[in-house]
Parts: structure tokens; C-alpha cells; sequence
């Protein structure tokens, strides 16, 4: 089992340091949630009951790892936006930038998964506790919402 | 604006991530931290309760194990001693053996031993009472399920299940599980010690206290006295094969004495 996970970490760590890093907003906070994840996920690995597949297993715990750090950061915490949106804000003001504050936190870990990871809806579904059906309407939305809000600000 | 777009916009939020090298050595680092810490705070509380210390006993490390959800081999051990509490209906020799709700099936205590983690894991049985099994963490499972034994509580007297495992008793014979030497009626500490095959230098010590109680006190052998949390009922501990139990004391949350066990039974202090 834990050459399982060294296999998984050492092939997909910087999709997972991705997803985390904007979940968190902050490259920094989203590698040291991965390194948590992980060793979280040695010491109960005997708490996998198998029922899904061990990579759907370790996203739950490296989402659940990038929240917390999310919400026991001061920056984070304190702050009205999106953590991941004002991570993209561009320097100059003027630069187009993702909207993400109109997503929901779903809709915004469902497209991290899908977009940084290249994961399938059902190992999304799986992570996130949801269904494959589920997935697909909120990745649809999420962009559609998006699409919707910079088509208005090209315009303006 | 396109969904290509969007896709450069998300590439621009967070660039890709690099390899690290080292990066799994960290990992292993963080969860030996954090068991070190666990071990330093369970040593520390040991340092305070042992009168005299206890060298040959070791106990509880993991305050996290508690509640911790059973592993798959695990589950599949309950269910096997349901299936033998079943036969054992079947065949005449008792008709009231309970069965464990492995759906909730749990772990209680966690110590270390020198042959890594020894587990507990309990679930409700459906007589209103708690099923265990006890296993060692770093054995492999047989064909799905985990090497180890169990039982219920409260079942006809001391009965212990082995389960793909080889458990021998060891020491004298009033150590035994089910010893003949215990009365008829449900002890208020049950306890055994029993050698498990591939664990040849350890004996493990485990009981159930019946009435409320916060922890247990062990005499061995050696002259040497440790206190064991109790948890949920249950305690556990891992013996070195060369030291027998005198007596266990059980206490309340108060230190008010609640029950005490020799080999040759158990009574109200």
C-alpha cells in the first residue's frame, strides 16, 4: 500500500500541488497541503476500505488538506474574494481576469479537478462525493457562468 | 470569449509544478513526526502513571486510532466469526451467539509493539452488547481477511475466535481465555493472554471491564505495575512471553477501585 502512494505521488504530484495551489490561492500553502495529504494518508492507510479507487482516496484527503489550509490562513480567511480568484488578479488592473468568484466552491474544485488534473467524472465524482452526473452539469455551468461574465467584461 | 480561453486564463492562475525528488522522503518524515509526537505524549502520560515502570508492557500510543473506520480485512474478520457463530448454532453447541454490526466496526486502542502496531477494533453486537477482534497491523491478510482474533461481550464465558490465525495461549493455564477456573457468571473483568503465531517473542494482554471504568491497573510478574486506559470497555497491551499478570485492578474516572482479576477469577474491590 505505501509503495502505492509513493507510486501515485511521484507520477502526479504536480497535478495534485495544481489543484491544491488553487484551491488554496497560494503555491506555497498548496505543496506543503500535498506533503500533509500524504503523510495523512501513510499513517491511515489502513483505513482505504477499497471501494473506490486508491487515486479518487488520496484527491478526498488532498481536498480536504487544501481547505483546511484555506480557511487556517489569516490572508485567506480575512479576505471577501475568492481565495484563487485574487490569485490571479493581474498587476496592471487591466488584464482579463477569471472570475472565479462567481463560482461556487464546488464549481470551482470540479473544474480545478477536471482542467489541472485531467481527471475523469467519475474519479472527480468519487473525490468530491458526488455523482458523474453531477459532475458534468456543475463543469458545464462553471464554464458557461465564466464564459458569460468575461464575453460582458470584453464588451464593456 | 471561448473556452480556450478560459484554459489560458486557468493555466495563467496557477503554473504546473515540478518534480520533486525528494519530495516522498518529506512525506515519510511528516507521518513519522507526527506518530513520534503521539508516542511522546502517551510516554509522557506512562512516565506519570507507572509506578514502578513497567518495561515489559507496553501500551496505548494512539489517541487517533480511536474511531478510525475498520479496514476491509478487518470487516471480513467479523463477518467470519459471524459465520462461525452461525455454524456453531447450527451444530448444537449454543443458540444465542451474537453477531457483530460490522458496518460499524471501529478501532478502540492502537499500541506499539516490537513487532509494529497491535490493533483493537470493537463493533455493537446484536445482543446490545460489543464484538472485537485484535490484530497486528503490519500482517498481511489471508485470502481478504486479517490475521487476528475476537469475540463478544457479553457471550457464553470467554469465548475467543481465531480467525485465518494461529493463537496460542501461553503461560499458565489460568491465563487462559475460557479458563474452566473462572465462575460461571460474567466476570466483571474478562481478560486473556495469548501468544498470536507469527509474533513469537510477544504475548497479547486484552480484557473487557464490564462495569464503568476509566483505566486498569496490571501486576506482573516481574514485580512491575502499569496503567492501561480503558476504552470503550476494552484495554490492550503487548507482554513480553516471559511475564505472566498477577492481577488487574480496574478504577473508575474518580481512581475509586471498581474491580479486581486474578488468574483464578474476578471480583468487586
Amino acid at each position: 500500500m505505501v509503495a502505492q502512494l509513493e507510486e501515485l505521488y511521484r507520477t502526479r504530484r504536480p497535478d495534485f500541488c495544481r489543484v491544491a495551489a488553487a484551491i488554496t490561492g497560494d503555491r506555497g500553502l498548496g505543496e506543503d497541503a500535498v506533503q500533509d495529504a500524504f503523510a495523512k494518508a501513510v499513517r491511515k492507510r489502513r483505513t482505504f476500505k477499497g471501494h473506490g479507487s486508491l487515486e479518487a482516496w488520496i484527491w478526498q484527503i488532498v481536498i480536504n488538506a487544501a481547505r483546511d489550509a484555506r480557511l487556517r490562513s489569516p490572508a485567506i480567511v480575512h479576505s471577501r474574494e475568492p481565495a484563487a480568484a485574487r490569485a490571479y488578479t493581474g498587476p496592471n488592473g487591466h488584464e482579463p481576469s477569471l472570475p472565479l468568484e462567481l463560482l461556487t466552491e464546488r464549481q470551482r474544485e470540479v473544474l480545478f479537478l477536471h482542467y489541472y488534473a485531467d481527471l475523469d467524472y467519475a474519479t472527480i465524482a468519487a473525490a468530491l462525493g458526488i455523482s458523474p452526473g453531477t459532475v458534468g452539469a456543475t463543469l458545464s455551468t462553471a464554464r458557461r457562468t465564466l464564459r458569460r461574465a468575461l464575453t460582458q467584461g470584453v464588451k464593456q | 470569449m471561448s473556452d480556450a480561453s478560459i484554459d489560458h486564463l486557468l493555466d495563467e492562475l496557477v503554473a504546473p509544478f515540478e518534480p520533486w525528488p525528494g519530495g516522498w522522503d518529506d512525506v515519510l518524515g511528516r507521518a513519522h513526526r507526527t506518530r513520534r509526537r503521539y508516542a511522546l505524549i502517551a510516554a509522557t502520560v506512562a512516565a506519570l502513571l507507572l509506578v514502578p515502570t513497567a518495561v515489559a508492557l507496553r501500551g496505548r500510543i494512539a489517541e487517533l486510532f480511536q474511531g478510525t473506520p475498520a479496514p476491509p480485512a478487518v470487516a471480513s474478520s467479523f463477518e467470519a466469526n459471524n459465520r462461525v457463530a452461525d455454524l456453531a448454532t447450527q451444530n448444537g453447541f449454543y443458540s444465542g451467539f451474537p453477531h457483530a454490526e460490522v458496518s460499524q466496526a471501529h478501532g478502540v486502542l492502537e499500541v506499539e509493539t516490537g513487532d509494529g502496531h497491535e490493533d483493537l477494533w470493537v463493533a455493537p453486537s446484536d445482543r446490545g452488547g460489543q464484538c472485537y477482534f485484535v490484530d497486528f497491523a503490519n500482517d498481511p491478510p489471508v485470502r481478504g481477511r486479517q490475521y487476528g482474533f475476537g469475540g463478544c461481550y457479553p457471550t457464553p464465558r470467554g469465548l475467543v475466535l481465531g480467525v485465518a490465525s494461529q493463537v496460542w495461549v501461553a503461560g499458565p493455564p489460568q491465563e487462559w481465555p475460557g479458563s474452566s477456573t473462572a465462575p460461571a457468571h460474567e466476570p466483571l473483568i474478562d481478560w486473556g493472554a495469548v501468544w498470536v503465531a507469527p509474533h513469537p517473542a510477544l504475548r497479547t494482554l486484552w480484557g473487557h471491564v464490564s462495569v464503568p471504568a476509566d483505566s486498569v491497573e496490571v501486576l506482573l510478574s516481574d514485580g512491575s505495575l502499569s496503567r492501561l486506559p480503558v476504552v470503550e470497555g476494552f484495554f490492550l497491551a503487548s507482554l513480553s512471553r516471559d511475564v505472566t499478570v498477577r492481577e488487574i485492578r480496574a478504577y473508575d474516572a474518580s481512581g475509586t477501585e471498581v474491580a479486581t482479576a486474578s488468574p483464578l477469577g474476578a471480583h468487586r474491590g
